[in-house]
């Protein structure tokens, strides 16, 4: 009980966002949605202005959702662990995703964002390490973005079974691809600082998750995708300790 | 292994010209990629890449730069290869001035972001 009080005011005092993260989200929201709804405004070379714009708010609201769930579940697990989160974008990505979408003429997805520094908040990690940044606790941090994103995925996905829609099937599909591509293990993406933070949770995570979003994409129901998931990332975490790790460690 | 390691060497002192050329087959295969669009679209990529350009210019200011300059025309002269709709002077200007937009809106602070 104690814990959670303690959280609920952490994030009462810490969890605001900074004029520079709005602008960097309003940014790579504003990139990413128009990248997600690129092929949306028309018919072949018909251009439909009216349609076009519903389609780019649509996408933005979703895209602005799915980083508000990625970001709020990296910045709440950061305040947890006695991290303050900034989130910053990433120019180098938006634009090559925007190059590769009039490339392609929208058909791939280029969905880099951007990536967060950590704040060290000394006197909230009294009880554990506190003299600096480690980069296991950063690891984790990064790694709560992608499971966010691929559990908000599979919670529309639920809905789907309800609900079908074609706003749905785009929220799943711009979460599956949007933490896939988290997973990439490039600066500022979280899959470099989970890579750094620990290559045994990094192999877990991203077996695990490709696999939850090839079941999602297969349309496998929530909870064999839940359990097969976890199962084919265990043994491909077990396979790649005992095959790379373990000569790693020990030679051999 | 001597072997490895002058050819190590060779890449440690000539990389930038290793880039250049590397960059330029990049470039011709973006250009004949989007120039397979239209004219139109080969110029918005220009400008985006000059966009790029300008990212990594700033990120390099007050550091080593000529290497990067010599990169980054690599870029553009495969590009121009690889233009066969539009008009090569078009390129150029828009690709100066995506470089000189990108580095100005770094450079006076309107946009922050995180190079790795």
């Amino acid at each position: 009980m104690r814990e959670i009080v303690d959280v609920q005011d952490k994030i009462k005092r810490y969890y605001t966002f900074t004029k520079s993260e709005i602008k960097g989200i309003v940014i790579s929201v504003l990139v990413i949605a128009f990248i997600i709804s690129f092929r949306d405004w028309g018919h072949g070379d018909q251009i439909d202005l009216i349609a076009g714009l519903f389609n780019l708010l649509n996408s933005i609201l979703i895209v602005l959702l799915s980083f508000i769930i990625h970001i709020s579940a990296q910045r709440i697990w950061s305040l947890m662990t006695g991290y303050k989160l900034e989130w910053k974008m990433w120019g180098f990505g938006l634009m090559a995703g925007l190059i590769i979408a009039f490339l392609t003429n929208g058909k791939f997805w280029l969905i880099l964002p951007g990536g967060f520094v950590v704040h060290h908040m000394a006197g909230h990690r009294l009880g554990w390490f506190r003299y600096g940044i480690n980069w296991w606790a950063i690891g984790l941090i990064a790694l709560m973005g992608p499971l966010a994103s691929i559990i908000f995925a599979l919670v529309f996905k639920a809905i789907s079974g309800i609900i079908i829609n074609s706003l749905i099937t785009k929220i799943i599909a711009f979460n599956v691809a949007y933490a896939l591509y988290s997973l990439l293990p490039i600066p500022p993406l979280d899959g470099s600082r989970m890579f750094f933070g620990s290559r045994m949770t990094y192999v877990f995570s991203v077996f695990g998750i490709i696999s939850a979003s090839a079941l999602i994409s297969l349309n496998a129901s929530i909870g064999i995708t839940i359990i097969s998931s976890i199962f084919i990332g265990f043994v491909l975490w077990l396979l790649y300790y005992v095959f790379i790790e373990h000569k790693l460690w020990f030679g051999g | 292994m001597v072997r490895r390691i002058r050819m190590a060497s060779f890449f440690f002192r000539s990389w930038a010209e290793f880039s250049f050329f590397v960059i330029m087959v990049f470039g011709f295969t973006v250009s004949i990629w989007a120039s397979s669009h239209s004219a139109a679209i080969s110029y918005i990529v220009i400008f985006l890449s000059g966009m790029i350009a300008g990212r990594l210019l700033y990120d390099r200011k007050q550091k080593l730069t000529i290497p990067y300059y010599i990169i980054i025309s690599g870029f553009l002269i495969g590009f121009l290869f690889g233009t066969y709709y539009g008009s090569k002077k078009v390129i150029i200007v828009l690709f100066v001035l995506g470089t000189l937009f990108s580095y100005h809106l770094y450079n006076k602070g309107y946009l922050k972001d995180l190079p790795y």
